[in-house]
């Protein structure tokens, strides 16, 4: 279009419209800035709103003191519904005497506010959360001025079809979706969607800092002060309803009433806390075991996840007997005894020993008499013990260890032959009686002269004593210790306790 | 009044600069002479120190001799400072490192024995006092030191075999040891980390049946409660452990003589610790002769004098 032709066209447009310059006021609006009227005589101004009134000449709005009179008669107003009652209006304010009125110069009728509301919804990929807060807004504030609930319930309706959208558009960023969250709270469409939203969040979240046990740790220390019921343990979600959160939790969630989300809190703690121990074990290179100790301590409800983790840590030991000292077997055995693996715990020693027995055999005599007690503690096996022992007599005759030994298993020579002589004898006989012979008080020396040498002592300095702990027997079986307090003045030691030790684990 | 004349004064004063090339000239002077006072104070203090290395050094080894222990942390721990300062790294240096730890070790040792402060933990857990016991310990206990001959094991426990496949094992310096008595039916357990340990002969061979003892040193961090194994852990902070070496004061803090560990035993397990604590004085674990007394000890501290002293 070439310039005059423009210039031109705009000229008609400006002349044809039926306001010249003034924009539509609505009537609330108007009202409200009634101080102004005296001032605005004689102005020509376009006011659109619901009348009240309306006569052959008269009109009023509603909420509005004002008279709207015409020259001339009204044109009929046809009504198809009662809330049909929307009205264009154009005109001056005119002075009668000292009172204000609206000369009617114009008049058409418009669509009612619900029509206006469905026509203004933003549509189309272009629509932002904005529009709809700003229908939100012009609908809320006509409801408030005309007493609508239905208007006021469409403004709720825009806020939340807005809020729907800036979270959609926020999907997968925790900063905007903590945004949608507060801008929730502003738009007072409720706490549960606030949540809902924070939720969503810090899902985000959890995938953003996943493997990093620092920013996990001080997510589970929010969640646990945050989110309610995240650290009561007796708060448990059935297993259905947990195992549909892992798989699609902000679906879960959003879906789920205010007694299912406190449920859903504790297993977002719990798979969070849960998880934590992972990583930091992993870091830490802490054992099986210990991992699930501490689930167990943490997380009482997940005893599948403690217990598959005491598995993994069996399995993992049950590989490695071979390189295992005695002490660590001994807590292997144990813990597989708890486990209810007794068939694991038999293969392991039958393991450990095989790998020792090879060594031991080369070992004359001294390697016999520790391979028998091996055999006897580990295993109660006193057959293979006796062979041994017999062995070792073959190769030193007459050595008194292995006499003795065999003694206390109930064998004596007879000739050149060991037999049998008694049967009924305590499956270990190197385990040590009930102290008996010990009572506090005495000395270092009693001790020694009653029970024997010790077979550990654990030395510890304090400020002025030395203390002093003895024990006897067998890691494997029962295992006293006692306890001396040495004097650093005198040097003299004193026996103040005596304890049963749990036997090694 | 300017150079051009009688001018009035604008309404808004434009702002005087703060820098100015005079001042920042000025600055940098004070600066320089700042800095060369506090070097020269510095190098002062550190010459006056190294002249007093003598008398700390030889002060502090007799009171340690002499079981006066806090005199000897006091001294040695001094003369430490100086040999930092003055960048010393040879072994007379690390001798002297090490027996002032071994006097602080000695001179801030634990009030009581770890029975008692286990008892009396145990009693406070069983009354159910939320918190009571940890108070009581950060408040009496942590921080001192225990100065301990036992059997140490690995902890020996690993996570599953990814991590293992993975290489994370356990800590190679780390380690566990029962604290053989039983609080009511409660086992004790004492974790560490002792970074000598990986190079004691002996250490994580599994198939060592009878283990021999290591006396070390350490701070306690903490005394827990573990309910799902029943079970009370010592914890020691992580790098104050250390292995004991010197065989004085280890019998003057009481440990000698003993019915049970003869002199020679104890002499032998300290030479081992020595050498893998890096303190290579063949004199040291023979227990006729004091540290200091020793022909090696005798040269080297001499030798670090000397060099203090020029």
């Amino acid at each position: 279009m070439s310039h005059p032709l423009r210039l031109v066209s705009a000229l008609v447009v400006a002349l044809s419209s039926p306001v010249p310059v003034d924009a539509v006021v609505s009537i609330e609006d108007f009202v409200k800035d009634r101080k102004k009227w005296p001032s605005q005589v004689g102005l020509r101004q376009a006011i659109e709103g619901r009348y009240s009134v309306t006569g052959r000449t008269l009109l009023r709005f509603h909420n509005c003191r004002l008279d709207f009179r015409s020259t001339q008669p009204l044109p009929k107003l046809l009504r198809r519904s009662p809330r049909d009652v929307n009205v264009l209006v154009i005109g001056r304010i005119r002075r009668d005497g000292s009172t204000l009125y609206f000369r009617i110069e114009r008049i058409t009728k418009q669509d009612d506010d619900l029509k206006l509301f469905e026509r203004r919804r933003p549509t189309g990929p272009k629509a932002k959360p904005a529009d709809w807060f700003q229908l939100a807004d012009w609908s809320s504030r006509r409801g408030r001025f005309y007493k609508d609930v239905e208007l006021q319930e469409k403004a709720s309706e825009a806020n939340r079809l807005g809020v729907a959208l800036a979270r959609r558009r926020a999907a997968g960023d925790a900063k905007l979706l903590r945004e949608v969250a507060r801008m929730v709270v502003t738009r007072a469409i409720g706490n549960r969607l606030q949540r809902a939203v924070e939720h969503e969040a810090l899902r985000v979240e959890l995938k953003s800092v996943r493997g990093k046990p620092p920013a996990l740790a001080a997510m589970r220390d929010r969640i646990a002060r945050g989110w309610p019921g995240a650290e009561d343990t007796k708060n448990r979600a059935e297993r259905s309803l947990a195992v549909r959160y892992r798989e699609e939790p902000v679906a879960i969630y959003n879906a789920a009433d205010e007694a299912d989300r406190r449920r859903l809190h504790r297993v977002l703690y719990a798979d969070l806390a849960i998880r934590l121990i992972i990583a930091e074990a992993r870091e830490a290179g802490t054992s099986g075991y210990k991992v699930a100790e501490l689930i167990r301590q943490q997380v009482p409800e997940a005893s599948a996840e403690a217990s598959q983790f005491e598995r993994m840590a069996l399995d993992s030991d049950l590989e490695r007997v071979a390189e295992m000292g005695r002490s660590e077997l001994d807590r292997l055995v144990a813990r597989l005894h708890t486990a209810k693996r007794a068939t694991d715990a038999d293969l392991a020693i039958d393991r450990w020993l095989g790998i020792r027995r090879e060594r031991l055999l080369t070992q004359g005599v001294a390697g016999r008499l520790r391979l028998a007690d091996l055999v006897l503690s580990l295993k109660n096996d006193r057959s293979t013990a006796v062979s041994m022992l017999v062995e070792a007599d073959r190769l030193k005759p007459d050595d008194p260890e292995v006499a003795e030994r065999l003694g206390q298993l109930g064998y004596a020579r007879q000739g050149k032959k060991w037999v049998q002589v008694r049967k009924d004898l305590p499956a270990a006989p190197r385990r040590v009686a009930m102290p008996t012979g010990v009572r506090v008080g005495m000395s270092g020396k009693q001790l020694m002269a009653a029970m024997g040498t010790p077979r550990r002592v654990s030395r510890l300095a304090a400020k002025r004593v030395i203390s002093e702990i003895w024990v006897y027997g067998d890691p494997g079986g029962s295992r006293i210790a006692v306890h001396l307090v040495r004097s650093r003045d005198d040097g003299t030691a004193a026996v103040r306790d005596i304890s049963q030790l749990p036997s090694r684990r | 009044m300017t150079r051009r004349g009688i001018q009035a004064e604008p309404a808004h004063t434009p702002r005087r600069r703060r820098v100015t090339p005079f001042r920042l000239v000025a600055l940098c002077m004070v600066m320089l002479v700042g800095v060369t006072g506090w070097w020269s104070l510095g190098q002062l203090q550190l010459s006056s120190d190294a002249s007093r290395l003598r008398d700390l050094m030889r002060s502090g080894l007799e009171s340690l001799e002499a079981g006066d222990f806090s005199t000897a942390a006091r001294d040695l721990v001094e003369a430490t400072d100086v040999l930092d300062r003055l960048g010393r790294k040879d072994s007379a240096a690390d001798l002297i490192r090490q027996r002032g730890r071994e006097a602080a070790a000695a001179n801030g040792l634990v009030s009581v024995s770890l029975v008692d402060i286990l008892s009396d933990a145990d009693r406070l857990q069983r009354s159910g006092v939320d918190g009571a016991w940890r108070r009581q310990f950060q408040r009496d206990h942590r921080g001192r030191w225990i100065i301990m001959q036992s059997v140490l094991e690995q902890p020996g426990e690993r996570l599953d075999d990814e991590a293992r496949a993975s290489g994370q094992n356990r800590l190679p310096d780390a380690f566990e040891a029962e604290y053989p008595f039983a609080v009511g039916e409660r086992a004790v357990r004492l974790s560490g980390r002792l970074p000598a340990l990986v190079r004691l002969s002996g250490w994580d061979d599994p198939g060592d049946e009878d283990p021999r003892p290591v006396i070390f040193a350490g701070q306690l961090e903490a005394c827990r409660f573990d309910p799902g194994t029943q079970t009370w852990w010592i914890e020691l902070s992580a790098d104050t452990a250390f292995l004991w070496t010197d065989i004085v004061s280890y019998g003057q803090l009481g440990f000698l003589p003993h019915a049970i560990f003869g002199d020679e035993e104890i002499a032998a397990v300290l030479k081992r610790q020595s050498a893998a604590a890096g303190i290579a004085v063949d004199g040291l674990a023979n227990p006729g002769q004091a540290d200091d007394g020793s022909p090696e000890t005798r040269s080297k501290i001499g030798a670090l004098v000397r060099e203090s002293s020029r």
